[in-house]
């Protein structure tokens, strides 16, 4: 390839590392005007500058105009506080980026426009934290790799296209040459061609990726292992709003419809086994509640009191799920969860309200992710319950709260008689008490769900509104979304004297099996209800298997037309559905293990798991005992059974960076002993030249034993014919051993007929070889 | 083949350390994952970069192929060829550096020149061939050797190297000039005047066909076998060849603080003997004889043959002059050895002390008159008219 | 294998012999030639039988023996023949010179100038000969015994160096033992042994046992050996010129008609060891100035060679 196209490759990957180092920051300032001058720059320094030559900065004037822009942006950032200073940085990096691009280029113009756009990338680090950050991140590698491969090309091969030709002094006849005649006689050599290659642009991509590939390794390793000693993450500074969770304490019907289908993520949530501590999926569709309300007035929901938040409790009941959830910064300071909960461990930035029924974060963390881990009785074979236990009765006024309904104000009639008769008929109609609240309760959410009177809709309804909006949706326009029908139900209920309240939160979730947690969304937002159930209306059976029953409990009930179940269920399938879902657990990963890596994550997360899974693996190869099982499992069933385990276990991401930082150890053992090796110098390894596929026969080697015992050596150089004949003549010298002189030569004969006539020994020759052999071995290792 | 492998820091590789080490100090300082992230990655390619070297270097191998004989100022052209014996992995910016040594005296150890050849990219199982080239003044032994193959590849931050004692020598001919088209008259015409005569038999000389026979020719010469197959007389024909036989006195002398021009007479006397031999073994068979008196005296004879033309030259190569002011007896002696059928050249980088060669030959019993003696002096013009470098 | 053709060697081998006294090793090696189909160069001083053994060779087989005592006017058209005008047919008719016969004793070859020495060498080599374009096959078998005398420079051509190698073997035939002298004094008291010689072979009989030769099974380990030894020729510093390929072809062939001789099919290291020194030093030239190149000198480099090179086992 010839050296101009080189460059031309090189410029284009230069430009896109800039570009790219613009976007990250724009990410962060969510704003593109920088990547938009950068791309602008580029252009026309490509064409003014490096195409046609019109225009070229000199080096002085470039140092002047770099020193200006680097005064004037001090000066200007000097008022501005930590954020904006690094963006003026960040941008002052940009500029003398275009200062270089109007200057003809050497290879360390590329190097310093190379930093540059390193060092913003360093800025965009501190600003951008979502995981985007990472993927671009990974484009900058691949870049930046490339054009690094570039520009050691090019230069490489600028250096060798013409090479000035050296004069050298002293190669002259003799030592009192004088210069006229050295320089006359100077000799010139020169290394001539430049080779090119044909596949030179598939072979650098090739290499730019193995490289990146490679790099990503030593990435993950480095970056998980190096120390961590903060327990809290320190928080980067956010660009990012706050999410809406889209309904507040106070909840008024008609106005959800805004966030119905929005997608924005609020938190995500994983249940785990309090012993195992494995994740698993509910068999229902969680509910989590984040408040409740209980007071309703012209068509608002609200609370009746505000208590002082109070530490969570942290007295531990059984049987308790564990409940994970990280939160996303929401405009509100409740959290949602399974409830009754308690702590695990103590958390500062968790409060409970007095009532034990909101679980809310502390003013200062209002605006972060918030991770946190608590524990919940609330969920029992991994199916949630519809009773929560109350800890104490409720009594007076708490207990009147859950009966209030609209009073009528003078001059006005009572807001809902339709919503009465309706709900006692529907009591009526199946003969039942309104006495028997759990029996009534039941009824009551039958007849709203399921029985056909009323359908859901998400969309706004024309209403009557003239009407109470509940005592409309019951008696004329059936037609509405879960406000409707919880706050329907509570009404109803509590029109024949049983107590309940309306549960504010968000029901289901995107189940995202590869993480199995729930992603939890705006459009998931759901209301319901809880009946409150007195000592003696509770249904015994229901806590069985508890010690001490509860005195009063909770009854939750769903009067919505399950609608959304279908929507889901259609959503759950689907290409883009799962890569959906490997997205989002990609950022679940980015935020824990990358952005919100800690002391204690990593110790946990990473530390731990590799200290075991080395042992384990070590225990795995040594252990006798794992090595029969591994025998009977292959045995037994050979195809099932790993089917079965490789099912359970194909993923999982701990497991992989075990197994990634296990093979890295071992190639670095590997390394080590080629290495050790090499430095040895391998004695042991070089091959023999002769004998290496036929081995030097037996007889052979005997009869030089024997020979050896009397002190006959063979010479390298000496054929084993003449040797045999030497040492006869040695023998034959000897009186006491004269008989044995012919034998040698005997035995090298046949030895050179198995050995170079490729024959076998029939048996009498072989029997007369033995003999030999033995005569020989006889006679001589006798001491004399 | 020894091998010998380096690794040394660029000095963008120094920079581009400084830069990562900081990152990662910045980042594990503060606890900036996103920081400690950038770090790590920049690590990457830097460890990268220190594995492919020895992976790339490995397993190739590198020659030189020199020409088997050069003359002084003659282009050289020296082949190295890199072999990457890798089954899939192609190696990159290869470079290989060769040193070219001519072999001095204790006083003058010969400067060193480092030659560079460069390879972009060699595929797997691939040899690729780069030539240098360059002309070597001077004649004499040159070494070649250590080959340095290295490569910064991937991102020129580290160069590794690996030192191969692969050493040649090459003997570089003294330059070889061009003689004028009447030389060898020169050599016939002796200043002493006395052209003696051939005393050699018939059957001396080279054999060289048959004719027809005419009056006059000698009985002796009639082919007897051939003419009773023919039925006519035919005569052997014999090649003159005394005319080309010749023995070079040569009397390479410089005194010990030499001139610019002294030290050019010698170097032209060596190159006038180089092309007198040169001439000679065009056509086998001629004898030469060549006696110089030097700082090593050298003394040969010879049927011209291109082996004997090797080993003249060879000699030549190392040659050095002497510093004894007087005329070397030597020479004179060298002339009692000379058939005397011989045309003796006496080269010499002074005047000729013809009176000292005059005793020296006669304490041989030799007398100069009888002998076809021609003297050049190369510190004269006596060899302009006939000769040129 | 025939074992009635490897009894004719061993008769060859004592019918020569009866006349060639003490000389059973060059004997042998003359031998190893024939087998080789390839030819021998025999160099000592007169008269210590170098005529004779080729002599008797030759008339040991039954094949046509040409003499051709090499003079300094030799024309080469006195070995290959030529073209002669015919005066009754008006036509020119080739004659074949000496050089169309199985065996060709080439007597002093290095009085002869180097014209008519290379005449018989192409003829050696190509085992034709070309006259005016037309090309003549050599019979077969076809071998050549050489003899020179190397103590004589005056009025000699020697070989150029590039041409020995034509030659399988150089071998030097040496002064006999006393006690052999004796005998061959005794031999010659009623008249010349060699007359009273039988041939015991013939031609196709030869040709037969050169095809055996090729048939000799050769272990890697001794080709190896074999090239070990060649490699170390070329990496000698006395030397200046090595054995080539043709060289290290020519010890395996030899090796191979050696082992035949021996009553083996398969080569084992002594044969090659044994042969090193004749099949190689004539193939190598010497560093220094002296030409033609002392042949005992190249000898005692090449066996120092031999004995440095390790054997296989």
């Amino acid at each position: 390839m010839h050296s101009r196209q080189f460059e031309h490759l090189l410029r284009v990957m230069i430009a896109v590392t800039i570009v790219l180092a613009t976007m990250l920051l724009g990410i962060g300032d969510r704003t593109a005007t920088l990547t938009i001058v950068s791309l602008c720059a580029l252009a026309v320094s490509a064409y003014v500058t490096d195409i046609t030559g019109r225009f070229r900065l000199s080096q002085s004037a470039a140092n002047w105009v770099a020193l200006g822009i680097v005064a004037a942006t001090a000066a200007g950032a000097s008022q501005l506080e930590r954020h904006g200073q690094m963006v003026a940085v960040a941008n002052l990096q940009s500029y003398l980026q275009y200062v270089l691009l109007f200057q003809p280029k050497t290879p360390r113009t590329y190097w310093q426009l190379a930093l540059l756009s390193l060092g913003q990338v360093a800025i965009a680090s501190t600003l951008v934290p979502g995981p985007m950050f990472g993927g671009m991140l990974l484009l900058y590698l691949f870049a930046g790799t490339a054009s690094f491969l570039l520009l050691l090309l090019d230069s490489e091969a600028a250096r060798f296209v013409a090479r000035p030709a050296r004069v050298l002094s002293s190669w002259a006849a003799s030592k009192s040459t004088s210069q006229r005649l050295a320089a006359h006689r100077a000799p010139v050599l020169f290394g001539r061609s430049m080779p090119n290659s044909r596949t030179l642009g598939w072979g650098l991509l090739q290499q730019a990726t193995l490289i990146c590939a490679s790099s990503l390794l030593v990435t993950s390793a480095l970056f998980f292992l190096l120390p961590r000693w903060n327990i809290q993450n320190r928080q980067v500074a956010s660009g990012e709003a706050l999410r809406s969770v889209g309904f507040a304490k106070k909840v008024t019907l008609g106005e959800l419809g805004e966030v119905v289908n929005n997608a924005d993520v609020v938190m995500r949530i994983q249940f785990l086994r309090s012993h195992s501590g494995r994740p698993f999926q509910l068999l229902n569709e969680p509910l989590l509640r984040g408040t409740v309300v209980t007071h309703y007035e012209n068509g608002a929901w609200t609370q009746t009191s505000a208590t002082s938040p109070e530490p969570l409790p942290d007295e531990e009941k059984s049987p308790f799920v564990r409940q994970h959830i990280w939160a996303e910064p929401l405009d509100v300071a409740e959290l949602f969860c399974v409830f009754p909960m308690f702590a695990l461990q103590r958390d500062s930035r968790l409060r409970v309200d007095a009532n034990g029924d909101e679980l809310v974060r502390q003013e200062d963390y209002r605006s972060q992710h918030v991770e946190f881990e608590i524990a919940t009785t609330g969920i029992i074979e991994e199916k949630q319950r519809h009773f929560l236990p109350c800890e104490a009765p409720l009594k007076g006024r708490a207990k009147a709260a859950l009966l209030q309904m609209p009073v009528a104000h003078p001059g006005q009639t009572d807001p809902f008689p339709g919503l009465r008769e309706v709900a006692a008929r529907a009591l009526r109609e199946a003969n039942l008490d309104p006495g028997d609240h759990l029996a009534a309760a039941r009824k009551l959410n039958e007849y709203l769900h399921g029985s056909g009177h009323y359908f859901y809709s998400l969309e706004p309804q024309s209403r009557d509104t003239a009407l109470d909006p509940l005592e409309d949706f019951v008696t004329t326009h059936r037609l509405g979304h879960c406000e409707y029908f919880a706050g329907a139900l509570v009404m109803m209920l509590r029109s024949q004297g049983i107590p309940a309240r309306m549960a504010i939160g968000f029901k289901g979730g995107e189940w995202n099996p590869l993480g199995m947690y729930y992603q939890v969304q705006q459009l998931h937002a759901h209301t319901w209800v809880e009946v409150y159930l007195d000592a003696e209306h509770l249904p015994r059976e229901e806590f069985a298997s508890e010690d001490t029953p509860p005195e009063a409990a909770w009854m939750v009930l769903d009067p919505t037309e399950g609608v959304q179940e279908k929507a889901q269920a259609a959503q759950q399938n689907g290409l883009l559905a799962r890569a959906w879902q490997y997205i989002d657990y990609g950022h679940v990963l980015w935020t824990n293990y990358v952005v919100g890596l800690n002391a204690k994550r990593q110790r946990q997360g990473i530390y731990e798991p590799l200290a075991q899974g080395v042992g384990a693996a070590i225990e795995n190869l040594v252990s006798p005992r794992v090595w029969q099982d591994r025998f009977r499992v292959v045995a037994n069933s050979p195809v099932g059974t790993f089917w079965e385990w490789y099912r359970d276990h194909w993923f999982s991401w701990r497991g992989g960076l075990v197994a990634a930082g296990f093979s890295l150890v071992l190639a670095a053992l590997y390394l080590a002993g080629r290495w050790a090796a090499g430095a040895l110098g391998r004695p042991g390894f070089r091959r023999t030249r002769y004998g290496d596929g036929r081995p030097v026969l037996e007889m052979y080697r005997r009869l030089e034993a024997a020979l050896n015992q009397q002190g006959l050596k063979r010479q390298p150089s000496q054929t084993a014919y003449e040797f045999a004949l030497a040492a006869g003549g040695d023998l034959a010298e000897k009186i006491e051993l004269r008989r044995l002189a012919p034998l040698p030569r005997r035995i090298v004969e046949a030895f050179y007929r198995v050995r170079f006539g490729g024959r076998t020994l029939d048996n009498l020759e072989a029997d007369a070889v033995e003999h030999a052999l033995a005569e020989l071995e006889h006679a001589l290792a006798r001491p004399r | 083949m020894p091998r010998q492998r380096r690794i040394r820091i660029c000095r963008e590789g120094v920079y581009y350390i400084l830069v990562v080490v900081a990152v990662l100090a910045g980042g594990t300082a503060r606890q900036l994952n996103l920081l400690m992230l950038l770090g790590s990655m920049l690590a990457g390619p830097l460890l990268f970069s220190f594995i492919y070297g020895r992976l790339a270097l490995r397993r190739i191998e590198v020659g030189r192929k020199l020409p088997s004989q050069t003359r002084a100022d003659q282009r050289l052209v020296v082949d190295v060829r890199v072999t990457n014996f890798r089954r899939w992995l192609t190696i990159w910016t290869i470079q290989v550096e060769d040193v070219v040594q001519r072999e001095g005296t204790f006083e003058d150890p010969g400067e060193k020149l480092a030659v560079s050849v460069f390879y972009s990219a060699i595929a797997a199982r691939e040899t690729k061939q780069v030539s240098y080239d360059g002309r070597l003044p001077q004649r004499g032994r040159y070494r070649f050797g250590p080959l340095r193959v290295s490569t910064r590849f991937p991102l020129g931050l580290v160069r590794h190297s690996l030192l191969l004692e692969q050493n040649e020598e090459l003997i570089v001919h003294p330059k070889i000039g061009r003689l004028a088209n009447d030389w060898a008259q020169v050599v016939r015409e002796s200043p002493t005047g006395s052209q003696s005569m051939s005393r050699r038999g018939l059957l001396e000389a080279d054999f060289y066909g048959l004719r027809d026979w005419r009056p006059g020719d000698s009985r002796r010469s009639i082919h007897w076998r051939t003419s009773a197959r023919r039925g006519s007389f035919v005569v052997r024909q014999f090649e003159q060849r005394r005319s080309q036989d010749l023995a070079l006195l040569v009397d390479l002398w410089q005194p010990p603080e030499a001139t610019d021009e002294q030290l050019e007479n010698v170097e032209t006397a060596i190159s006038f003997v180089a092309t007198v031999i040169d001439e000679a073994c065009r056509q086998s068979g001629r004898y030469l004889v060549l006696e110089m008196a030097a700082h090593e005296p050298l003394c040969r004879a010879g049927t011209a043959s291109p082996l004997f033309f090797r080993e003249q030259m060879d000699a030549l190569s190392f040659i050095m002059p002497h510093h004894e002011p007087q005329f070397p007896p030597s020479l004179g002696h060298a002339v009692a050895l000379v058939p005397p059928s011989l045309p003796i050249l006496l080269i010499s980088t002074r005047p000729i002390d013809y009176e000292a060669l005059r005793e020296a030959a006669a304490e041989r019993d030799v007398q100069l008159t009888d002998r076809s003696l021609r003297g050049v002096n190369v510190a004269g013009d006596d060899l302009a008219p006939y000769f040129q470098v | 294998m025939a074992t009635e053709l490897q009894n004719l060697v061993a008769e060859l081998e004592s019918n020569i012999g009866q006349v060639v006294l003490g000389k059973a090793e060059v004997v042998r090696l003359c031998v190893v030639a024939l087998l080789s189909g390839d030819h021998v160069l025999l160099e000592d001083v007169p008269g210590v039988g170098k005529t004779l053994i080729g002599k008797a060779l030759a008339k040991s087989i039954s094949a046509a023996f040409c003499r051709i005592q090499f003079t300094a006017d030799l024309l080469p058209s006195d070995i290959t023949g030529g073209n002669v005008f015919n005066p009754q047919t008006g036509q020119f008719v080739y004659t074949r010179g000496p050089i169309f016969g199985h065996i060709i004793l080439a007597d002093e070859i290095n009085r002869t100038p180097p014209r008519t020495q290379s005449a018989l060498l192409e003829a050696m080599s190509d085992g034709q000969v070309t006259v005016d374009g037309q090309t003549y096959p050599l019979p077969e078998p076809f071998m050549v015994i050489a003899t020179q005398n190397p103590f004589e420079f005056e009025g000699t051509y020697p070989l150029p160096e590039s041409q020995l190698d034509r030659f399988l073997l150089r071998i030097a035939v040496g002064y006999p033992d006393r006690d052999d002298e004796l005998q061959v004094l005794a031999s010659h008291r009623v008249g010349e042994p060699i007359e009273k010689l039988q041939p015991v072979l013939d031609g196709p009989q030869i040709v037969a046992l050169q095809h055996a030769v090729r048939q000799v099974a050769m272990d890697d380990s001794i080709n190896a050996y074999l090239l070990d030894i060649v490699d170390a020729t070329r990496r000698c510093e006395e030397l200046r010129v090595g054995v080539s390929t043709r060289g290290a072809l020519c010890l395996y062939r030899a090796s191979q008609a050696l082992a035949l001789m021996e009553n083996r099919d398969y080569v084992i290291p002594d044969d090659v060891k044994r042969l090193a020194v004749p099949v190689l030093s004539h193939r190598v030239i010497a560093k220094g100035y002296l030409q033609g190149s002392h042949r005992q000198m190249l000898e005692t480099v090449i066996s120092r060679l031999v004995d440095e090179v390790p054997v296989p086992r």
